[in-house]
């Protein structure tokens, strides 16, 4: 997303100096040590495809630097951009878990590295460490509740404005948690926000206009800031 | 106008708001009993415990999570295709 700060790739999990921001690896030194073993670190171009929807889900991967695009593509090729993952975040998770196929798509949208843990090996790990666990249990309650935001985003605002309107309250929000002012990097194009607002680019592209008209927000090179929040709010109810 | 979405039923042998439970502790939706129904109450503490104390039922719980989010992932999808249709502000 939008907000994410890039950080210089971590050579190792135990001398990562970004480890404490990270839900998911801030672990206890014992179960760090545990963790540093497993897994291998890979670096993945701009574009490079992660795993595609419907693959076997082998791995699980956690985003240690870049940013990685989270879509779904339905039967008649729609695609919808679910979430933009960042540091930290862990992928495949719930598809290595729940023992199916993967249910969405993850594509490097930067260069980014990404430690990459085989199935059996990841399992085995969480059931040796309880804080590994419950770190686990809260990366997957994350993704729950991003899905179901979408899905509330997408099935009950009336509008494309109001859409659009809550995904940058949201990209806001979690580039300046608690801050009054929402400032954040705009990484996606036009094309990529209509996936993701489930609308066209061309009124993504109308709407930002219409809202950088209406002193909303404010647009300096990639850099976005919401300058009425209240306003975007009121679109989304 | 409020507007509602239908995720779907619930039945018998079901974990329902483990996410929530394990997660930040705010139901993310409103459970309504469509027939008349017995429920076990697990409270959020004894869950913790749980989890924390019972290395098997500790996984258990992770892949009934895990399923619980693959659901949302399936639920979203089909969401989304009555989404895309326009027909906002109904029970979907």
């Amino acid at each position: 997303m939008a907000g994410f700060q890039s950080h210089h790739a971590p050579e190792d999990c135990i001398n990562c100096e970004h480890r404490s921001l990270r839900m998911f690896c801030n672990l206890t030194p014992e179960a760090l040590v545990d963790y540093d073993k497993i897994g291998i670190m890979m670096s993945h171009a701009r574009g490079a495809k992660l795993f595609s929807e419907a693959d076997p889900a082998r791995n699980v991967f956690v985003i240690c630097f870049g940013q990685v695009k989270i879509s779904s593509t339905s039967r008649d090729g729609k695609t919808m951009i679910l979430k933009i993952a960042g540091p930290g975040d862990v992928m495949g998770l719930s598809a290595v878990l729940a023992n199916v196929s993967h249910e969405v798509t993850a594509e490097a949208i930067e260069p980014c590295q990404v430690k990459t843990i085989r199935k059996q090996e990841f399992v085995d790990f969480l059931s040796r460490h309880g804080i590994a666990s419950m770190h686990a249990a809260q990366s997957l309650s994350g993704e729950y509740l991003t899905v179901f935001h979408d899905a509330k985003r997408l099935a009950l605002s009336g509008s494309a404005a109001g859409r659009l309107a809550r995904l940058l309250l949201d990209w806001g929000s979690a580039a300046a948690p608690g801050k009054p002012e929402k400032r954040f990097t705009m990484a996606l194009t036009h094309e990529e926000i209509a996936n993701m607002a489930g609308t066209s680019r061309e009124t993504v592209t109308r709407l930002l206009n219409q809202f950088r008209r209406d002193d909303l927000i404010a647009i300096k090179g990639a850099s976005m800031t919401i300058v009425k929040p209240d306003a975007l709010e009121r679109m989304t109810a | 106008m409020s507007a509602h979405l239908t995720l779907g039923p619930v039945r018998a042998g079901e974990l329902v708001e483990l996410a929530a439970a394990l997660g930040d502790g705010h139901h993310t939706y409103t459970l309504r009993a469509v027939t008349p129904t017995t429920l076990l109450l697990l409270p959020k503490d004894a869950l913790t415990q749980a989890f924390d104390s019972y290395p098997l039922l500790r996984m258990h719980l992770l892949e009934e999570l895990a399923r619980e989010v693959s659901r949302a992932y399936l639920g979203f999808s089909v969401n989304r295709k009555t989404a895309s249709g326009h027909h906002y502000g109904k029970h979907i």
